[in-house]
């Protein structure tokens, strides 16, 4: 997958975890629990819908890497290359 | 809310435990399963709070006109804090018979109907006791107001690294302050401290709850 297909695969798992965010307004640096207001429960969602949508299973101590979009595009990559 | 603070005679007592065993427990626990399988740690404390409401009844059940009933079961209320602001406290049914597994399911399941609105008459109405947590961010302690005609709510501040004395030593260990907020109508402080003092107990033994 290309890092574009990986953004718009992330987002759409946000959507659906989150689904009063318009993945199209989010930016690249928005933290997901301080400016987007996730909690524990909707970051479990998030790794979960990744799971199942990209075959990434996310250990927990690194959910850190996911706390951007950029930062999961960063790490997403990585892990499927 | 201003219901409960005007009609309600609250009393507030708080401890702050080793949550230690209970991080490191969950850790190894969440390493060997997937994500769809994981649980976090307000599904621990969903179910040490209701075990220990079953072991001090005079938490878990209503004041009708004035008296105070406790309830057979325990309906464990979990506050879900709506984006966009507000607060509901759906409940669990039966929370003391789920073991964990079924607990998180449970909340993973009323958070997300709760977001979406699709909760049952019944679940917003029928809880005995309840349940706020601060999760990992936030403040060191949670002082909740009791949702009527309950009696009692145990609020978990988010946890943190602190010393904490063992014996002789000071460790940095994991921590987290509890307080319960109850109806002096129904219980008093000595019942309040046992209440507090079994949650502390039930926490230690994480993988028996």
């Amino acid at each position: 997958m290309t890092p574009e297909e990986i953004r718009t695969a992330f987002l759409a798992a946000l959507a659906e975890v989150a689904p009063e965010i318009d993945p199209a307004t989010v930016p690249g640096d928005a933290h997901l629990q301080d400016d987007l207001e996730l909690d524990s429960m909707d970051i479990l969602n998030l790794v979960t819908a990744l799971d199942r949508g990209l075959g990434v299973a996310i250990p927990e101590a690194e959910y850190r890497e996911i706390a951007t979009p950029d930062r999961a595009v960063a790490y997403l990559s990585a892990r499927l290359s | 809310m201003a219901r409960s603070k005007r009609e309600i005679p609250h009393y507030y007592l708080s401890t702050t435990l080793d949550l230690q065993p209970a991080t490191d427990w969950l850790a190894a626990e969440n390493a060997r399963r997937a994500p769809a399988e994981r649980l976090l740690m307000g599904a621990l404390f969903v179910r040490a709070t209701a075990l220990a409401a079953r072991a001090v009844p005079e938490m878990n059940g209503h004041v009708t006109d004035g008296a105070f009933r406790p309830a057979e079961a325990v309906h464990a209320g979990v506050v879900v804090a709506l984006r966009g602001g507000g607060l509901i406290a759906p409940a669990i049914h039966d929370a003391d018979g789920r073991d964990l597994d079924a607990t998180m399911a449970a909340m993973r399941d009323l958070v997300a109907r709760a977001r979406t609105g699709r909760l049952r008459n019944s679940e917003m109405t029928e809880g005995t006791i309840t349940v706020s947590s601060l999760g990992e961010a936030g403040a060191d302690t949670l002082t909740g107001v009791i949702y009527p005609p309950q009696v009692a709510l145990a609020g978990f501040g988010a946890p943190v690294r602190r010393p904490w004395v063992t014996g002789e030593e000071i460790r940095p260990r994991e921590v987290v302050t509890v307080t319960l907020s109850a109806d002096h109508r129904a219980s008093d402080g000595r019942r309040g401290a046992r209440f507090l003092a079994e949650i502390a107990r039930l926490l230690q033994s994480p993988e028996e709850l």
